[in-house]
């Protein structure tokens, strides 16, 4: 196949790449000749002519130098305002934390913080630390079973309503009023849109306007033996401290009779 | 032949995190309150209803233990600082330019609630991605809300619920076309959207026939999930056909471009005809995952699906950056808020560092240095090539059977994955479900390692199938060199004998031994 092949169409590096071993000079063609391929074009063989792109790359200059980089990185970055030298109250699911100095060190350890997966083979540590992530978290909330995270909260919420509602084959939630506008959102995406096979029904619980606790009227009132599950959060999204939790559970529990 | 590495894992001899420490020991001492907030907080901040009685059976230990610890863990961890080929993951260098970048005040201390004018550096960059992934892909726009591949693939499926919702049609449209070669990742987040899967089985030149796609897309199809180049490193050659097809019946299509390394450049997935695409940040784009995460799947799709993609949306106007939330037929979230960002910003970077020229000679070079190893790994009897009726060039990964060699020798894959480790090289993929050969094993070489590495690789992989033949025990028994013996599956069907948290570990030993009473009472 001759040079002008569209997998050719850009032209050589002029020089070796500091993320590539094999963009030196000389080592792809030396592979090549290996492997009896008279061209890099050959390789991509199996691509139909008419499939290779036609418009042509169109990204900006390439910062191929570590110094150039990190000048670009920088210089955008300080255009953000943050939340180091201006006082923030700014909340809502993501809050600021102090980071032990150890922190940093660990999760930025080159063996964890790549692009591998970590087979138990070779990667026993990571695992291990993750599995006494699980166990910390265990102990804080006094739960047997904790497993690595998912996504985002609002997952979690997700995954869990899902498997309560195959667990009680019921397909309604029951999900306090007050709630992130982001997270009940995702909640929404989990329980898919109405009239779908699988769709959950969302129930809006109301709170109680003064303290903004769950309004424990309503919840019974909506609570029925097509639930499957009741969420609420503590502290709530207005930072206020649930404290009925042992009412909601027990009102919750008078339905699991209905499943034996 | 290379040198064959000598290499032994370090192995530090001590309990875990939880069995560490002494009573009243502190890693961390937090300043008490001003005396203005105690006072608005007043004596028991937490109703009594809801304090906690007990106190959590966490290690107290000092921050130097804590530090060593886990020091001792990124020790026993290779994590890729030997050779990894894993397959369908795609292992690349992981700048640390940008990952320090990532943790600088000007990011790690910003919040997405913040007026999008004192963020005008990130989302410069959060834009600019946007716009090379475009160039990339040809599709129209991006979102990074997507916590990973699959999630970019779930994304997929909620922006197909609201484009056939709006449609009144989604009552209809109640299918997903895929293949059993595609991720499994296609077929179960489609089922999770409440959407019934249609998975095409192989055919014999390694993927189903033009016949088989167009017999099972109607006007019940909502959408066809596809990857190719799959994980065999076979392209289907009918591709644009397909998306013919699936058009034809008014079906989207969506290509899971988590294959992009050796097509980087060279296929628009646009110009192939799909309606959207996505990308895994933390495998072509050079961020890293840290094993499980965070990630990013970055989705793409023209202008006619825009208006369902989840919000937001950075846009630009007059070189002024800003987040467009007011969507209204958006599918809803898929995450809050804008995604794993740090990892964007890293894979803005890689794309930056690498630009047009890079990016094509990785693709290059992956493609080469594949089937270069592909020429060597064919001379070591007992292995064996996917689909040997295909003889053309693989793309940027082959699917390898060790069916002849575990015929003869009775040593499989997994038995290879577990002596690799002892020559501080990383096990390997095998495959994905289902096993479409026998004693699967996937290797991708990438842009990343050196042709030494590979070789060095390669021969590790011969002097095991000549441990399989000579000293089979030896490889049965592995690992040697690693700081913890060969995990036996078998215990996993069996729950008293595994334990996900400290606390079920102390309670299951205390169930099956002496003083089960005592200890079952202290938890
Ligand atoms: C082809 C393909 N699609 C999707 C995925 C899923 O990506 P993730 O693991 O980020 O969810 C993978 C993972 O390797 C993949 O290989």
């Amino acid at each position: 196949m001759a040079t002008s092949h569209p997998s050719q169409r850009h032209p050589h590096p002029r020089r070796a790449h500091p993320w590539m071993a094999n963009s030196a000079p000389g080592v792809l063609e030396g592979m090549l000749a290996e492997i009896g391929a008279a061209s890099v074009a050959e390789v991509f063989e199996q691509i139909p002519e008419s499939h290779f792109r036609k418009a042509p790359l169109d990204l900006p200059p390439q910062l191929a130098s570590e110094m150039e980089l990190k000048r670009e990185l920088v210089t955008r970055l300080k255009r953000n305002a943050n939340c180091e030298d201006n006082l923030s109250f700014l909340g809502a699911g993501v809050w600021q934390h102090h980071v032990p100095a150890i922190v940093d060190e660990i999760v930025g350890r080159t063996e964890f913080a790549t692009n591998v997966w970590g087979s138990y083979q070779s990667d026993h540590g990571r695992n291990q630390a993750w599995w006494e992530f699980q166990s910390q978290l265990g102990a804080l909330l006094n739960l047997d079973v904790v497993q690595l995270p998912v996504y985002s909260w609002g997952c979690a919420i997700g995954h869990a309503i899902r498997m309560a509602a195959r667990l009680t084959c019921r397909a309604k939630v029951l999900v306090p009023a007050l709630s992130d506008p982001e997270r009940l959102s995702v909640i929404r995406t989990y329980c898919q849109p109405a009239g779908m096979a699988g769709a959950i029904e969302v129930v809006l619980v109301a709170a109680d306007p003064t303290t903004g606790r769950l309004d424990l009227s309503d919840l019974r009132a909506k609570l029925g033996p097509d639930v499957a599950a009741v969420y609420f959060e503590n502290p709530a999204y207005l930072g206020t401290i649930e404290t009925a939790a042992a009412d909601i559970r027990r009102a919750a529990d008078t339905l699991r009779e209905v499943l034996k | 032949m290379t040198k064959l590495p000598q290499f032994h894992a370090a192995k530090w001899d001590e309990p875990v995190v939880m069995a560490m420490g002494r009573p009243g020991a502190r890693g961390q001492l937090f300043p008490s309150p001003e005396p203005e907030v105690m006072d608005a907080a007043g004596p028991a901040p937490i109703p009594a209803a809801m304090v906690r009685r007990d106190r959590p059976d966490l290690p107290e230990i000092t921050e130097f233990e804590a530090q060593r610890h886990y020091l001792h863990l990124s020790q026993m961890t290779l994590g890729m600082m030997g050779v990894s080929l894993f397959g369908t993951c795609t292992m690349k260098y992981n700048s640390k330019t940008s990952e320090f970048a990532t943790w600088r005040p000007e990011l790690a201390e910003v919040h997405p609630y913040q007026h999008p004018d004192t963020l005008q550096g990130v989302l410069s960059i959060i834009h600019e991605f946007d716009t090379i992934l475009r160039s990339l892909s040809g599709m129209d726009q991006f979102v990074f809300q997507a916590g990973g591949g699959a999630d970019a693939a779930y994304t997929m499926t909620a922006v197909a619920r609201a484009y056939w919702a709006d449609r009144g049609l989604l009552g209809q449209r109640t299918e997903m076309v895929t293949t059993i070669q595609a991720h499994p990742c296609n077929p179960a987040t489609a089922a999770a959207a409440g959407f019934r899967v249609i998975n095409l089985p192989l055919e014999e030149n390694g993927y189903p026939s033009l016949d088989a796609l167009k017999a099972a897309v109607s006007d019940r199809t909502a959408l066809i999930m596809l990857n190719n180049p799959d994980d065999m490193g076979i392209y289907n050659p009918e591709i644009t056909e397909w998306v013919k097809a699936a058009r034809a019946v008014g079906a989207l299509c969506f290509y899971d471009h988590a294959n992009f390394n050796g097509v980087m450049g060279k296929l628009s997935a646009r110009e192939l005809g799909f309606d959207a695409c996505m990308f895994m940040l933390h495998k072509t784009f050079g961020a890293p995952k840290a094993g499980g995460g965070p990630a990013v799947g970055a989705y793409g799709c023209t202008a006619d699906l825009a208006p369902y993609m989840p919000a937001p949306i950075v846009t630009r106007t007059c070189d002024v950056y800003a987040l467009d939330e007011g969507r209204p037929k958006s599918c809803g979230k898929i995450r809050e808020l804008w995604g794993n960002v740090p990892q964007v910003v890293k894979a803005w970077a890689w794309a930056r560092a690498m630009g047009a020229e890079g990016i094509q000679t990785a693709s290059d070079i992956s493609v080469v240095a594949n089937n270069y190893m592909d020429h060597r790994l064919g001379q070591i009897p007992g292995l064996a090539k996917s689909n040997p009726g295909n003889r053309q060039r693989r793309m940027e990964m082959t699917r390898w059977s060790l069916g002849p060699l575990h015929e003869e020798t009775g040593i499989g894959t997994v038995e290879f994955a577990n002596r690799m480790a002892d020559y501080g090289i990383d096990p390997w993929w095998m495959s994905h479900e289902p096993w479409i050969v026998p004693q699967p094993f996937t290797p991708e070489a990438g842009e990343l390692w050196s042709k030494d590495d590979i070789d060095r690789w390669i021969d590790v992989v011969a002097q095991i199938a000549k441990e399989a033949r000579e000293t089979p025990d030896l490889v049965r028994t592995a690992p040697h060199n690693q700081p913890i013996a060969q995990v036996k599956g078998a215990v996993f069907d069996d729950p008293a004998q595994w334990a996900m948290t400290w606390r079920a570990y102390l309670r299951k030993r205390a169930g099956a031994g002496a003083g089960a009473g005592a200890e079952r009472g202290a938890a």
